[in-house]
């Protein structure tokens, strides 16, 4: 968690969305979606592509009108109700995914820009401007033009266009979908850091679970423009509502057991054949008979009562991926450092934790996965 | 055009045939060292010939004093330049600098009303625009004086109504292209960045579209100073072109002022051409810019 503190209940949510629908061409691509994010915090909104992520985000910023619904940023209408602030009178700084810097314009005047227009004289502006690059670690790079700085480095001349502005609340759009491996693992530290001392709230569009779980407060699982799951990222990586919304939240695998003995906090599952003692959490409390669990690769460990397969092992460098053909179905294991196992080996493993999966999964239809 | 597909063909048979004797495999891409020096020897060659040739030529007739006279400098004179710029050249010559201006103004608003209704889905436009492009000129200009010839025999404006059919797709096809290169997030960013709709329009649309906006008209502009063949078959007493003057003149017989004209006439196409050059230059080796605001 990045943020700073908890929420002030004293002060006006950065941003509220209530019952928020936005069509294109009659279909909707944001369906009735109620979220908040409270000042100062950080909530990502992960879901796959075609989400609806950009469109709940170009809503926010006033790039599109609301079909229903309403939008209140620092409490105050700024959508809804016949209402339709243009964006450059919402406080909100924007980083496009596609960074959108102006090409004919040099980083100094891109970055100089917002505050040009917020009425600040020309050399306060351009001061003002060397300052936010120098923190940014790009002053060298002041006088250049877009089309001359890789994407790493357009990504935080773009930074510093909504730093520059000083809002009281961030949208990021997948900022860093185009950049390679490393370089996004550290872009994303640097966004997280700067918008930490900003102090103002972020959401935070992305597909990329790691991300979503590491830097935000909240995560809202977006589906077909709908929202079916809010919580913090340990809530949604171990009490996911449903297989699709488990898939979204990290490695998962299900796996069909037998609930032997339910209790409220450690329950007597059978698998193949052999009894375990497991902690099954779920929604509802379990009752016995046959069901569905999650089992994360962090929840499994090798060695132990239960018997399976070795059906693929893929090293990764600190660690390794086990696969494991069980009688319940095939399930992930990560072991740290080099594989100890080969494939087709048959080991046995142990299972200490599942989630119970909901019997039936939720309507599909019109999902977009 | 017709220079150009000569020099690409024979460029590109002989890169088949470098590409081939090394790899066996025909590559276009890859001429060898001596293959492309070959390449530019032969291309200097086909320039020469074709225009290098051919416009020393023009030059030695405009400044010679008659025909068959050797072009050494005791023969040389400005009085055929002076003929032609007393004859009926000052008056074509205006007249061609103001249709070309106008048609290509005309063309820049068709051309930016087509490419925004091309954007939202009026795709036939598009074709209906290219299609006057494609049609011969002598055809364009029959059928514009078939339905025009009544009301407006004799005027700029038929030869205008023309102009404007055949160049449209010119324009058209710069600023859409132009258009689709402006992503919706870069006038979305300056929105977001505190720029009302007109403050958004000045500081990155016009800026970013400008070069673009320019190069169409100095285009349109060219073509429309040497276009011939729609101008010989519409012009009437009072309307006649740049280019039909010229035309007029050397079937008189008298070469060395329409040699005089001619070289006039380039002059003048080349000017109109250096607007399009400045610009595509700053295109690539961007020049300095004033600070946003």
């Amino acid at each position: 968690m990045t943020a700073g503190g908890e929420p002030d209940p004293g002060r006006a949510p950065a941003v509220a969305v209530d019952g928020l629908t936005v069509r294109y061409d009659g279909a909707p691509v944001v369906d009735g979606v109620s979220l908040t994010v409270a000042h100062g915090q950080v909530v990502a909104l992960l879901g796959p592509s075609g989400s609806g992520k950009t469109t709940l985000l170009s809503a926010i910023a006033g790039f599109l009108a609301v079909d229903a619904g309403e939008i209140r940023i620092g409490g105050e209408l700024v959508a809804g109700a016949g209402v339709h602030r243009p964006p450059e009178r919402r406080a909100c700084g924007v980083v496009f995914q596609s960074y959108a810097l102006w090409p004919h314009l040099r980083v100094a005047e891109i970055v100089a820009y917002p505050l040009r227009r917020a009425g600040i004289g020309r050399d306060q502006a351009a001061a003002r401007a060397m300052e936010l690059l120098g923190r940014l670690g790009i002053a060298h790079l002041a006088a250049r033009r877009p089309t001359e700085l890789s994407g790493g480095e357009q990504q935080r001349v773009a930074l510093g266009r909504a730093l520059a502005r000083d809002p009281r609340l961030y949208l990021f759009d997948e900022p860093t979908a185009h950049l390679d491996a490393p370089l996004r693992a550290r872009l994303q530290a640097e966004l997280a850091e700067h918008r930490r001392r900003s102090g103002a709230a972020a959401l935070y569009a992305t597909h990329d679970t790691a991300e979503a779980l590491a830097l935000a407060d909240r995560v809202a699982l977006l589906r077909a423009g709908r929202i079916v799951q809010v919580g913090t990222p340990q809530a949604v990586y171990e009490r996911p509502v449903d297989r699709r919304a488990a898939e979204l939240t990290g490695p998962a695998a299900v796996v069909d057991l037998a609930v032997v003995a339910p209790a409220t906090d450690r329950s007597i599952l059978a698998l193949g054949g052999v009894r375990v003692d497991v902690a099954l959490g779920g929604e509802r409390p379990p009752a016995a008979g046959p069901v569905q669990v999650l089992v994360r690769p962090d929840w499994v460990s090798l060695g132990g009562p239960l018997r399976g397969q070795v059906e693929l092992v893929a090293f990764r460098g600190p660690h390794t991926d086990v696969h494991l053909a069980t009688a319940g179905g095939t399930i992930g294991i990560r072991i740290p450092g080099p594989p100890t196992v080969a494939p087709g080996a048959w080991v046995g493993w142990s299972l200490e934790r599942a989630w119970l999966l909901p019997a039936a999964g939720p309507p599909s239809a019109g999902s977009a996965r | 055009m017709l220079l150009a597909l000569v020099v690409v063909a024979a460029a590109d048979a002989l890169g088949h045939r470098a590409g081939a004797t090394r790899s066996g495999l025909p590559s276009t891409g890859r001429v060898g060292a001596r293959g492309g020096g070959v390449g530019v020897a032969l291309l200097v060659g086909v320039v020469t010939l074709t225009t290098v040739v051919p416009f020393v030529a023009l030059l030695l007739t405009a400044l010679t004093r008659a025909v068959g006279l050797p072009p050494v400098p005791e023969h040389w004179t400005l009085a055929n330049f002076a003929m032609a710029v007393d004859g009926p050249f000052g008056e074509a010559l205006a007249r061609t600098v103001v249709l070309g201006t106008v048609t290509a103004s005309l063309v820049l608003v068709l051309g930016a009303v087509a490419a925004v209704a091309a954007r939202s889905r009026a795709r036939a436009l598009g074709t209906a625009i290219t299609l006057g492009f494609a049609v011969p000129g002598s055809a364009l200009a029959v059928a514009v004086l078939l339905a025009y010839g009544g009301p407006l025999r004799d005027t700029l404006a038929l030869i205008l109504v023309a102009y404007l059919a055949k160049f449209w797709a010119l324009g058209h096809r710069q600023l859409s292209g132009s258009l689709d290169r402006l992503a919706p997030d870069l006038v979305r960013a300056a929105r977001a960045s505190g720029a009302g709709p007109v403050d958004a329009l000045a500081t990155v649309v016009a800026p970013i579209l400008a070069p673009s906006v320019v190069a169409a008209w100095a285009i349109v502009f060219v073509f429309a100073l040497h276009e011939l063949t729609m101008s010989s078959l519409l012009y009437g007493p009072g309307t006649a072109t740049l280019a039909v003057v010229v035309l007029g003149v050397q079937q008189l017989g008298d070469p060395t002022v329409s040699a005089a004209l001619s070289v006039l006439l380039t002059a003048i196409v080349v000017a109109g051409t250096i607007p399009l050059l400045l610009v595509r230059r700053a295109a690539v080796r961007p020049g300095p810019v004033t600070p946003a605001g």
